[in-house]
């Protein structure tokens, strides 16, 4: 599912990622952990090809991220679900066209996106949102939003980049829950965060990042 | 992908309203002086054709004179002199030109006979100072002074196409330019939508997409609005023209084809241009 081989990242002349090697098999649950500015969002940044590193080789879901092209990068988008800490809702649109939107690049039929975005939003308990725009939801409904969006296509890669940042310790216990029960049913999990408490709440395999490179990788508690 | 298109691209086209209409006729305004400018050439070449090296002189005939005498002898004129050209003034034109130039002759001409009028044949030719030689002719009631009228005409109208086309093209670059400051600050205010629509898999196609749309229906609209333009302008032309024995302007439909063409394709280009730099800034290195 994911492969990172002798991953190097640089910005000017600074080294952020030091020779990382991780493989993550598909239907895992990973945590990646470590102290901010320890390169997390830089390297689920390589793995939606936002950035290109340096050196070494990424590969997500059988493609090479590293050496695509630019009008290749929305083939490897489209199998992986990305979920944000700023969200990144389409503010002029309504929650139902922020779902709906994104299928469309899909090539689904109009009644097909309706009928997923609907089936997704009641998933998440939103169907009664549907109509009213990002603005007027509280934090933890936009993150259930952009999860929603992350979801509704059934990706079989999620990349989560600090998703309990802006949420109080029971929403984010909630969409800890939420992300269990996607790994549950077979997609891969890979969730960025400097929140302890998340990974003693949910055991699974970890990955501690620090100074650009894998410190620990195992379960933990260890 | 293309409803897609279609509604955001409206919906970028309803919500910059004022300045698409801006746009639309920036656009417009130099492709229209363009057409016209072209028109003119159009119109001038025939005009010109054999009146370069030559001049025009006008002879007046002796009025009361019927139409099978005049047109013998034009007939017989064509046929001594091969290299004059001679173009026989009908009464009807000659009453509206002195209508138009001496409005105080109106009631006069319309209370009058029109056969009190006198013919005018137009004689073009090389050497116009030959034309004279009619002035003892018993119908010649005149022969007029030799004019240079063709050197002349070229003359201002190269420069005055000069001057339109220096004029269109300073304002085609002006417009280009504000189609390229209209694609980029529509894309810098929707920088934060493109790139979530990026990061969730969407094409460039689905992207720039609304943005060539709004653009080029804004083009067309430009061409239809230079075509009408310049149809109005050389209708006015036309009327100054024909007011001094001058056949009208026409406009061209290669003439027109070239307007929407044109009013469409530079924006669309420009809009192209200025969308695939700002996707070459996606991936950070």
């Amino acid at each position: 599912m994911i492969r990172l081989r002798g991953v190097e990242k640089a910005y000017n002349h600074r080294r952020i990622l030091r020779g990382l090697d991780v493989h993550i098999e598909p239907g895992e649950f990973v945590f990646l952990t470590g102290p901010s500015g320890a390169g997390k969002t830089t390297l689920l940044k390589l793995l939606y090809g936002a950035q290109r590193p340096t050196g070494g080789e990424v590969w997500v879901n059988g493609l090479r991220v590293d050496t695509l092209s630019r009008p290749q990068l929305p083939t490897l988008r489209r199998t992986m679900g990305v979920i944000f800490q700023d969200f990144k809702l389409l503010k002029r649109k309504t929650v139902m066209e922020n779902l709906t939107f994104v299928l469309r690049f899909h090539g689904l039929p109009e009644r097909e996106c309706q009928r997923r975005a609907y089936l997704t939003l009641k998933r998440l308990a939103l169907q009664h949102r549907q109509s009213a725009y990002p603005e007027s939801l509280s934090g933890g409904e936009q993150q259930r939003v952009a999860i929603a969006r992350a979801l509704v296509y059934q990706p079989r890669l999620i990349l989560a980049d600090e998703p309990t940042g802006n949420l109080d310790s029971e929403l984010a216990a909630e969409l800890m829950s939420l992300l269990c029960d996607i790994n549950y049913q077979g997609a891969t999990v890979l969730v960025a965060t400097h929140d302890h408490s998340l990974l003693e709440a949910v055991p699974a395999r970890t990955l501690i990042l620090h100074h650009g490179t894998i410190e620990y990788d195992g379960a933990w508690p260890p | 992908m293309i409803r897609h298109i279609l509604a955001e691209g409206l919906a970028l086209l309803r919500r910059r309203m004022l300045a698409s209409l801006a746009l639309i006729v920036a656009v417009a305004m130099p492709v229209a002086l363009g057409g016209v400018t072209l028109s003119i050439d159009l119109w001038l070449k025939p005009i010109l054709r054999g009146t370069v090296s030559g001049g025009t002189v006008e002879v007046l005939l002796r009025p009361g004179k019927d139409e099978g005498a005049i047109a013998s002898w034009v007939t017989g004129q064509r046929t001594k002199h091969p290299a004059w050209r001679l173009r026989h003034i009908p009464k009807a034109e000659i009453q509206q030109r002195l209508s138009t130039w001496f409005p105080y002759l109106k009631p006069l001409l319309r209370d009058r006979p029109g056969n009190l009028l006198p013919d005018i044949v137009e004689i073009t030719s090389p050497h116009p100072h030959s034309v004279t030689q009619l002035a003892g002719d018993p119908l010649v009631l005149a022969v007029g002074p030799e004019t240079s009228f063709g050197p002349e005409l070229r003359h201002v109208a190269s420069r005055v196409s000069w001057l339109i086309g220096v004029a269109t093209a300073v304002l085609l670059f002006s417009s280009a330019l504000f189609a390229g400051i209209w694609v980029h600050l529509e894309l810098f205010r929707h920088a934060d939508e493109i790139a979530i629509m990026r990061l969730v898999g969407a094409t460039e196609a689905s992207i720039q997409g609304p943005f060539l749309f709004a653009i080029g229906v804004t083009g067309a609209l430009a061409g239809i609005l230079a075509s009408l333009l310049d149809a109005a302008m050389l209708r006015w032309l036309s009327t100054l023209l024909q007011s001094i024995g001058l056949p009208p302007l026409e406009g061209p439909v290669t003439v027109i084809v070239l307007q929407l063409l044109i009013a469409t394709l530079i924006p669309l280009g420009i809009a192209a241009w200025t969308l695939a730099r700002h996707a070459t800034l996606e991936i950070e290195d």
